[in-house]
């Protein structure tokens, strides 16, 4: 049906809705009778969403219930810009393959690294890395003799620190020693000799002013020992200090426990780690009021038994 | 919203994360928008709700305003999921009625109750597709999400003028579609 086909007077033009109408239509006031059916039909919509509350389902109800978890990162609440994609893990190197590469990863940084540095900053780098390394070594001992003694009294000097010297260590040994003679049963002249010559003491000297002997040689009756020595020292620089006779010990054993414990009860450090050179009995008179630990240890002979030249002290 | 004067603090509570306040919002609004989107024809107007309350709570956090604004806020969500469906729908084949489907997934205490609100929203949908989807849109808005011109025009992405054109235009055609209804069943009797 179209307008041209109607009577204007049995098909009248609807009228236009006004302002006051279709407020009143919306908020569901009362409206003309020629709007009734329309308004039935608007309030049919409005009733129509007297609905129950749909049950909600999935993360939805557990949003509900739990409510959101924004400090833990919950995706529900994350927004689209800030998500950066799958974690780091989904695509990632297979776990056994990950420390290999992670170490040659950072020592591939690091050289990269080295190779852009400057010529004055790669000087600086290998000066570093060397007294780090030096210091390292004199910390543990492990630098030879001379450098160890310099980098001890250098760091022993400047810093609290106290860095081992090659005369502590013969300072130890003496001091051992020197323990071991202060106690009440004497020197283990046996276990100190055999100390001893594994220290490499192929050289030493013997007690006091006295006796000076270059081979220890294997041990031998003290008697005889003790001529042998006498005719030694007599040889020496020293002979005019050699006693006339050396007085037989009646117990070897308590005698080298007395002589060497009074030798040995000085301060150990003082005596035997004065200087090593001290050993190696090249001024025998010099050596004779010095390092009785020292001494006592770098003469097998002489601990072995009844240590001559402990018994030919006057 | 029966809680207007208390709505500053349950929306703060919501960007909270507090799940009471969270439930709150939601049992306010649900019925307005599972309403509006079975009205509008989707597919699945329970499951598209819970999407669009999920996409409310995630962007909680960057929501400014009152309960107008919350209401026109949640409703333009809304809007945009019928957008996205109506897309869907035109780019594929149909392979059942719609309302068959829609009939019966309707919600509601008992069998009869199921099928009368059924019927009920049969007609109105058959009523409203017979305008455009524009006049469709500020009709449903404002009667079934209660929305004032100036929200309407808010949730649509339109002028307040636009609004008014519409809403009159739409209620034209409605009256015209009903007069037209009364006179064919008028006949039919």
């Amino acid at each position: 049906m179209s307008g041209l086909d109607d009577y204007p007077d049995e098909m009248p033009e609807p009228r236009t809705l006004d302002e006051r109408t279709i407020e009143a239509i919306f908020t569901g006031r009362t409206v003309p009778d020629d709007d009734a059916l329309l308004a039935e039909f608007t309030q049919s919509i409005r009733a129509f969403t007297q609905q129950p509350v749909p049950a909600p389902q999935g993360d939805l109800a557990e949003l509900l219930v739990n409510g959101l978890t924004i400090d833990k990162g919950d995706l529900l609440v994350t927004a689209a810009s800030n998500v950066t994609g799958p974690r780091r893990e989904v695509s990632g190197p297979p776990k056994w393959r990950k420390p290999g590469m992670i170490a040659s990863g950072a020592l591939s940084t690091l050289m990269t690294k080295f190779t852009a540095l400057g010529l004055a900053a790669k000087t600086g780098v290998a000066v570093a890395v060397t007294v780090a390394g030096v210091t390292a070594a004199g910390a543990t001992g492990a630098l030879p003799g001379p450098a160890q003694n310099a980098i001890a009294d250098a760091v022993n000097a400047v810093t609290p620190l106290s860095f081992p010297t090659q005369a502590s260590s013969h300072a130890a040994f003496g001091a051992q020693t020197s323990t071991a003679a202060a106690g009440n049963h004497g020197v283990n002249g046996a276990s100190v000799s055999s100390a001893a010559k594994q220290r490499g003491a192929t050289t030493t000297t013997t007690t006091d002013t006295t006796t000076t002997t270059t081979n220890p040689g294997p041990p031998s009756a003290p008697g005889s020992q003790s001529a042998a020595g006498l005719s030694r020292a007599n040889a020496t620089p020293a002979a005019g200090h050699v006693p006339i006779s050396v007085p037989t010990p009646a117990n070897p054993g308590s005698q080298s426990g007395t002589t060497s414990g009074s030798q040995s009860g000085g301060p150990p450090g003082s005596q035997s780690g004065t200087t090593p050179g001290s050993q190696s009995g090249t001024t025998p008179g010099s050596q004779s009021g010095g390092t009785p630990g020292s001494q006592s240890g770098g003469t097998p002979g002489s601990q072995s038994g009844g240590t001559p030249g402990a018994g030919a002290r006057p | 919203m029966s809680h207007a004067d208390q709505f500053p603090s349950i929306l703060l509570a919501a960007q909270g994360g507090a799940a009471w306040a969270l439930d709150l919002l939601y049992r306010d609004l649900a019925p307005a928008v599972v309403s509006y989107l079975r009205l509008q024809g989707t597919e699945d107007p329970e499951d598209l709700t819970n999407e669009v309350f999920l996409g409310v709570f995630r962007g909680l956090g960057s929501f400014a305003g009152g309960e107008p604004e919350f209401r026109s806020w949640v409703l333009a969500i809304a809007h945009r999921r019928v957008i996205d469906e109506r897309r869907r729908q035109a780019r594929r084949v149909k392979t059942s009625p719609l309302e068959d489907a829609e009939f019966l997934r309707s919600p509601g205490p008992s069998v009869e109750d199921e099928v009368l609100d059924g019927l009920q929203a049969e007609r109105i949908r058959a009523l409203c597709r017979q305008i455009s989807a524009d006049q469709r849109d500020v009709i449903l808005l404002r009667l079934v999400a209660d929305l004032s011109v100036e929200q309407t025009a808010a949730a649509l992405g339109k002028r307040p003028g636009a609004v008014k054109a519409l809403q009159r235009r739409g209620l034209e055609a409605l009256r015209r579609v009903l007069a037209q209804e009364i006179s064919v069943e008028g006949v039919s009797k």
